[in-house]
């Protein structure tokens, strides 16, 4: 017994000797992440449980007080309801316009190479250029919408200001600006079929929407994976249109998770409220995560 | 004769498919080219003429809008957070990787699953102890807040991305380098490095993106004379010009340009960066 832990040691040692410079190479790396992303995260933890206000050195815990106080916050609420909204819409439209615009492209076309080029330039422009396009799109006082109204005798409609409907208008402005990074996903999926299984449905004399159906959908199973879980995880954390466009107004009508924990802390420097919103949008992104990855894999077992 | 007529009949679809497919994107984009029409005119002909091309190209709206907002030390802030951050990713990742895809051991399968938890803590998460910390540091304002932010919080995917490749090449290449005496570093270096240009574009790409168009981070953490043009563009029109769109658009052409160019010139890199980094994220 004792030599086979006195063997263990000595293994162990030359392991570390032998690794030296291997350990060296992960310093950097670690250093920076644990420092900047691990830390940070469980100062959050800590503060969820406090009366931190950002400032004074006096911080009392206060046990679950700040999750408690967020059942009964019906701004929290709104938020929350407004971030689901946010995630259902953009799990549905983003996909779907996505999805056919990727089967559109992936049909014989001349230029199609060059016209996904121009599909993704909303993708790398910076969203707060998206938010003042739409902005003057969606505008009350002569906005594009509201001429088009005027000439059809209607309107003029508060697209973003009216707290009823604001929401959707901000949404459509994100499935404008992501829609083709999703479809991006699904071509590099649809070009990753082998193109012989298409042949033999076809010599088996298939018909196109069967194809669709029992080969293209299946084989796409990955991209659609991670286009949900990005899509989701994106609209959980989505801050920059809505901070843009309406600033979570008028009153809290467009407020998400995101823009609620940015007023919390720095409107109202209650940052231990704000942690604790925090923890919970942590919560929800690991929550997706694990069970879209057990939803997919569990399915890619039966096909 | 049949034959032909098919032929004839499959190239008309054709034609009328991308002629369809084109006249989708026009529909898609016609929102940027309100804003580059709109951008380009004066505020009297805008006020007649609200969607036609601009009767004279008004390349002085640009040009005050660059002007106004303070256009070049942006830029310049913007590219030495982009192109530091992106370095230093670039360098800690793949080393932690060569590490972490080469060698075997519990403990680097252990740290590699370390980074990968960390693609879920969300900015949102870490941004107020972080306020904290960059305070502590004393940092708080200068572009090195931003800059060690940045590197943390694509260190995860980064690591994910080039890890993957690593453990796609042939290990008798450094195996043979180290048999001959050269040190890990050595080999690292004149071995691997050459090897893994295509996943460090890939990150490359990734990271720019997310960094250059970010408005959080530097919307907390940096001061006036540090900020990047994302912000620079944010103040700008929210201080003077909120209800002028000639000059809203002009400035975000000068703000979206520098990225857009570099995306049009080498777009097919940058849509393989774009996807490699979300499917292998």
């Amino acid at each position: 017994m004792i030599w086979i832990w006195q063997r263990k040691r000595q293994i162990n040692k030359s392991f570390w000797r032998r690794e030296s410079s291997y350990l060296l190479f992960l310093l950097p790396a670690l250093l920076v992440y644990v420092v900047f992303s691990i830390y940070p995260m469980f100062s959050s933890f800590y503060y969820s449980l406090t009366n931190w206000d950002g400032f004074s050195a006096n911080v009392r815990v206060i046990g679950f007080g700040n999750y408690i106080y967020m059942f009964k916050d019906p701004g929290f609420r709104k938020a929350l309801s407004n971030t689901f909204l946010f995630v259902l819409m953009d799990v549905v439209l983003q996909n779907v316009l996505g999805l056919g615009t990727a089967l559109l492209l992936e049909t014989k076309l001349r230029g199609r190479n060059i016209m996904r080029g121009l599909f993704f330039v909303p993708v790398v422009l910076p969203s707060i250029v998206v938010s003042y396009i739409w902005t003057y799109i969606y505008g009350y006082n002569k906005g594009v919408l509201n001429l088009f109204l005027e000439k059809l005798h209607m309107g003029p409609v508060d697209f973003i200001g009216d707290s009823g409907i604001a929401i959707y208008f901000v949404i459509l402005t994100g499935i404008w600006q992501w829609m083709s990074y999703r479809m991006v996903i699904y071509v590099s999926g649809l070009q990753s079929i082998p193109s012989d299984i298409y042949e033999a449905a076809e010599i088996d004399g298939a018909r196109p929407f069967q194809k669709l159906k029992n080969i293209t959908l299946p084989m796409l199973a990955p991209a659609f994976k991670i286009n949900m879980i990005l899509c989701m995880i994106g609209a959980l954390k989505q801050f920059d249109l809505v901070y843009t466009m309406t600033q979570g107004g008028p009153g809290y009508a467009t407020e998400v998770i995101a823009t609620k924990i940015f007023r919390e802390a720095f409107d109202y420097s209650d940052y231990g409220y704000g942690c604790a919103i925090g923890v919970v949008l942590f919560l929800m992104i690991m929550l997706i995560t694990v069970v879209t990855n057990w939803f997919f894999d569990k399915r890619e077992v039966e096909i | 004769m049949r034959g032909q007529t098919g032929k004839k009949r499959a190239g008309a679809a054709a034609v009328l498919k991308t002629a369809g497919m084109a006249l989708l994107l026009v529909v898609y984009l016609s929102p940027l080219y309100l804003l580059f029409s709109i951008a380009l005119k004066s505020k009297e002909e805008f006020a007649r003429n609200r969607f036609g091309l601009p009767a004279e190209i008004q390349w002085g709206n640009i040009a005050e809008a660059m002007e106004k907002m303070k256009f070049f030390p942006a830029l310049c802030n913007s590219l030495f957070i982009s192109v530091v951050s992106i370095l230093l990713i670039l360098l800690s990742a793949s080393l932690a990787s060569y590490t972490l895809g080469r060698r075997k051991g519990a403990v680097y399968s252990r740290l590699y699953l370390f980074f990968l938890a960390g693609m879920m803590i969300p900015f949102q998460l870490t941004m107020l102890p972080l306020y904290k910390l960059i305070h502590t540091l004393g940092i708080m304002r200068t572009h090195w807040s931003v800059i060690c932010i940045y590197t943390a919080g694509f260190m995860p995917i980064a690591i994910v991305i080039l890890t993957g490749f690593m453990k796609t090449i042939p290990g008798e290449l450094d195996e043979a380098a180290l048999i001959d005496g050269a040190t890990p570093a050595y080999t690292f270096f004149h071995i691997i490095l050459p090897l893994i240009k295509a996943p460090l574009t890939t990150v490359m790409i990734f990271c720019l993106v997310g960094i250059w168009n970010d408005l959080l981070t530097p919307l907390l953490f940096l001061g006036n004379s540090a900020q990047t043009l994302i912000v620079t563009l944010y103040n700008f029109v929210g201080a003077f010009y909120t209800t002028n769109w000639t000059m809203v658009f002009a400035g975000s052409i000068g703000a979206m340009l520098p990225l857009l160019a570099v995306f049009l010139a080498c777009q097919k890199y940058f849509i393989k960066g774009m996807v490699a980094g979300a499917v292998k994220g």
